[in-house]
This record gives structure tokens, C-alpha cells and sequence, in this order.
């Protein structure tokens, strides 16, 4: 009862009375959209489809998470940054990076010697970490099918192979089909790897400052774009690496493995060095 | 009866001394008033007793309750550091309501009492984001105090208030003093920890330079 009070404290506290914290997420997925629109009119232009396309929901949602090709290092294929992917989970990553951190340090202290643990602090903040990023990456979801909705797009749940090879240049022997409807895990992992990051990062300010946890965060995110490793978790998150898009791809299991793993590490973690951990004011 | 046994507590952040072989014994129904200059470590005693923070060396112990150990936080505590902070949206009733709302030990009307004790308006809707900085020190005295804590910690209770204000502070002490409660405060204004207090500790550099029991304050 104590930790569901809590939890809608930090809801209502972290998300629900900051507004403002919902138009990045917005702005970023409709930046997104509009640039996939003016993307398949360029291609529509250029005859490379055999048919007049318009963009469907998953095109939308994979253009959103899709991330980049396998990167191979050439003197003449320079690395091209994955902006936009970057972009979306840096954002939600930025968006839940400072509330734990103030609110200890301001009312949360008064809430926290009232509630007689440590533990059931921590972990109202890691149940409003997931839900918040849950909420955010909704967002993404919501602005995508609306937009859908006003360029008459399609609502099926098969990404246009043509499209996503065209946009994300694919080079390698592709074995995805358009004609299979792609499974919701391909976009449920990114979501979870998003949530562990964001954790991790959460975990990683009791130990630095927040700024610095977002600064390791971001690394690890933007060297996951270069390199594939199965230890650089962000290679589970783009969609365009999986095994079921690319014949050479990383594993979704071990990828759904890899982000439940840091989930619970990083709450675990979080309940042991919270539990001796000092809190002071900013200064 | 309450206890606070601080046993040869010792703090080092980031390599610095902050609290060094500190040892006192606090009861209930006595202020004891922390004396120092910026920097001494009354502040950190505070926090450490409070158990914000955990001892580096030694113990502390609340009704033979080892802090840290058998007990994460005081079992029945109040507490104002510097600079209290509520939630900018909401009034100063609604803000000790959500307090109140966590042990459930206290009604609307009793925590409507507690801020009109401390001479505010528990009607009032400002927001506290408008409220003035003795508005603001008002409310975080309310706070420690609304739900008769078995022990007070205030820190500098008396910054930016009035000169009804800093009387105000002096009977709220009394009243907890009578009605038993363990009470530490620090001050700047000598003249009113020497006034209010039942023992002063005087800490230099994190140690307890003297230990006064009144009336021999000098």
C-alpha cells in the first residue's frame, strides 16, 4: 500500500505535473514522421517503387526505432551517426535522468524518513522510471498513428521491405519478408532496452553525478551505432540489426535476455547502494 | 522516553572530516542546541542522526536501536534542515496532507492546526512557489513538528523569520520540550540556543569542543 502511494506520488510529482517533459518525445516522433513522408515522396518521385507508396504504421514505427546497418569500418564508407535513433532514446533517457536525483534532495527527504525504508523508496523510483519511459515511448507510438491516420497510410503490422531497405541502406542479403506480419517483440526490445538504459543510468547517479551517469549513457548508446558487441546493449535496439531482418544479425533472445538481465541488475543494485547511501544537499 | 546514543561517530566525505569521535547522550523532554560556526558538522550530526547519512566509524543508537542496522530511519521523527522544500504546485495544506498521508497519524484538522500553530493560513491556496521565504520557513517548521515526533531536528529554524517569528520558534520549542519530545536545533543567534536550550554542544572542526548544561552556558 505504502509503495503504491508512492509510486503515484513520484507519477503525479516526476510526470503528470511536468507537462512540458511530453513535448520532446512529441516533437522528436513528429520530426520523424514528416521526414519519412518527404523521404517515400522523394523515392515516389524517383520511380523506385512499382507502385505509388504510402507510408504504414510499422514503416513509421521502424523509421522511428530502425537504427542503422551494421557499420564496417572502409576509408570509403564513412560513419554516418544514427541521428535520429539517437535522438529517441537519448530524449527519453534526458527526460527521467533528474527527478530521482532532485527530489532526494528536496521533499523526497521529508517522504523518505516517513516511510521508515530505503528499499521502498528506491523502488518507487524504479517503478517510476519504467512507467515513465513507458509513457514517453507511447508518445512515439501515439504521434506515429496519428500522423498515420492524416497521410491515409496503412494500419497493417508488415513493414515494407522495399521502404526499409531503401531508407536504412541495407547492403547485405536481406531476408526480411513483407508479406509476414513482423512480431511485436521487434518493437517490445527496443522499449525494454530503453527502460534498462534509463535504469542503469538511474543507478549510475548514486554513484556520479547525473550528468555524468547521462554522459556514459549516451557513450554507450552511440558506440552500440559503431560497433557490435553483445556487451554494447544498444546493438538490441535497432531493429535493422536483428536476425530477422539481416541474415547475419544479432539474436532477438539473447537481446530480450540482455535487457531483463540489466533490468534487474540495475534495481537490485540500486536497493543495495541506496541503502548506504548519503544523503546531502546539492551543495 | 527516548534515547539518541551518538558512540564515537566519525564522517569522512570525499577524504574531508566532517565528524570526528563524536560522542553524546540526548533525551527526550530536553533541546539540546548545536553551536558552531559554518562548517563545524552540526548540520552533518544532524543528518546523521537524522539517517540520512551513515557513520563512517562508530554508532548511532536510538532507543538502544542501532541506526543503519535494526532501524533505517527514527521511528517517530521530524525533521527541518536548511532551506525546506515542498512541492512548488501545491498550497501549504495540501503539501502537509501528502506528509501526513504516508503514517497516517494525523487528521485535516490537525494538520489545519498545526499551520495556523505556526501562523499561517491553512485555507489559504497560494501556491508554495509564491510563498515567501518565512512562509516557506512557517511551513517546514509545520512540518516537523504536525505529527508530534518523539524527536525534532531543526536547522536554523530562525533564518528569515521576523522577530514574531523568531519568538513564535521559542514557544513552539517549549511546546515540544512539555510535552516531551527530544528536541535539536542550531541557531546563529547565540542568545536564543543559550535562551532555549537544556544542554549546548559546541562543535569545532566535527568535534565536540564543549559540552554546557544550562545554566552554565558561559
Amino acid at each position: 500500500m505504502k509503495y503504491i502511494k508512492l509510486l503515484w506520488f513520484d507519477m503525479r510529482n516526476g510526470m503528470i505535473k511536468k507537462p512540458m517533459l511530453f513535448i520532446i518525445p512529441t516533437m522528436v516522433a513528429f520530426t520523424a514522421c514528416v521526414d519519412l513522408t518527404n523521404r517515400i515522396s522523394s523515392l515516389n518521385e524517383f520511380g523506385y517503387f512499382d507502385f505509388k507508396l504510402t507510408g504504414g504504421f510499422s514503416d513509421y514505427m521502424m523509421y522511428i526505432y530502425g537504427g542503422m546497418d551494421k557499420y564496417v569500418p572502409d576509408l570509403g564508407d564513412p560513419f554516418v551517426f544514427p541521428v535520429r535513433w539517437t535522438v529517441v532514446f537519448l530524449a527519453v533517457s534526458f527526460i527521467t535522468l533528474n527527478y530521482p536525483y532532485t527530489d532526494m534532495q528536496s521533499f523526497g527527504q521529508q517522504i523518505l524518513v516517513r516511510t521508515k525504508g530505503r528499499s521502498v523508496w528506491w523502488l518507487s523510483k524504479c517503478g517510476w522510471n519504467i512507467l515513465s519511459s513507458l509513457v514517453y515511448h507511447c508518445l512515439f507510438f501515439c504521434v506515429s498513428f496519428l500522423f498515420c491516420i492524416s497521410v491515409q497510410g496503412s494500419f497493417s503490422s508488415e513493414i515494407n521491405k522495399d521502404l526499409t531497405y531503401a531508407v536504412f541502406q541495407v547492403s547485405r542479403e536481406s531476408i526480411l519478408s513483407s508479406d509476414v506480419p513482423w512480431p511485436s517483440v521487434m518493437l517490445i526490445l527496443p522499449i525494454l532496452i530503453s527502460i534498462g538504459i534509463n535504469l542503469f543510468q538511474m543507478v549510475l547517479s548514486l554513484f556520479i553525478k547525473p550528468i555524468f551517469s547521462f554522459f556514459s549513457v549516451a557513450l554507450l548508446i552511440i558506440s552500440s551505432s559503431y560497433l557490435i558487441s553483445p556487451y554494447l546493449i544498444g546493438n538490441y535496439a535497432m531493429p535493422v540489426r536483428y536476425d530477422m531482418v539481416v541474415n547475419d544479425g544479432v539474436d532477438i533472445k539473447v537481446g530480450l535476455v540482455a535487457a531483463i538481465a540489466l533490468i534487474v541488475i540495475s534495481v537490485v543494485t540500486g536497493v543495495i547502494r541506496f541503502h548506504k547511501y548519503d544523503i546531502l544537499n546539492k551543495d | 522516553m527516548t534515547t539518541i546514543e551518538v558512540q564515537g561517530v566519525s564522517k569522512i566525505i570525499q577524504k574531508q572530516t566532517v565528524i570526528q569521535d563524536v560522542s553524546a547522550t540526548m533525551q527526550s523532554g530536553k533541546i539540546y542546541g548545536f553551536q558552531g560556526i559554518n562548517g563545524s558538522g552540526k548540520t552533518m550530526l544532524m543528518r546523521l542522526v537524522s539517517g540520512l547519512i551513515r557513520p563512517t566509524r562508530g554508532s548511532i543508537k536510538i532507543n538502544k536501536k542501532i541506526l543503519g542496522k535494526d532501524i533505517t530511519f527514527p521511528e517517530s521523527i521530524g525533521l527541518f534542515l536548511e532551506n525546506p522544500a515542498f512541492l512548488d504546485g501545491y498550497s501549504g495544506f495540501q503539501n502537509l496532507k501528502m506528509l501526513a498521508s504516508i503514517q497516517k497519524r494525523i487528521d485535516n484538522t490537525k494538520i489545519k492546526n498545526t499551520i495556523l500553530s505556526v501562523g499561517l493560513d491553512p485555507n489559504d491556496k497560494k501556491k508554495y512557489r509564491k510563498y515567501s521565504l518565512g512562509m516557506k520557513q512557517r511551513l517546514g517548521i509545520a512540518a516537523a513538528i504536525a505529527e508530534n515526533p518523539e524527536i525534532v531536528i531543526m536547522d536554523e529554524p530562525t533564518n528569515s523569520l521576523d522577530t514574531d517569528g523568531v519568538e513564535l520558534v521559542k514557544t513552539i520549542l517549549s511546546e515540544q520540550r512539555e510535552r516531551g519530545a527530544l528536541a535539536i536545533i542550531s541557531c546563529h543567534d547565540l542568545s536564543i540556543l543559550q535562551l532555549m536550550s537544556d544542554e549546548i554542544l559546541l562543535l569545532e572542526s566535527g568535534r565536540i569542543a564543549k559540552h554546557l548544561v544550562a545554566p552554565n552556558f558561559n
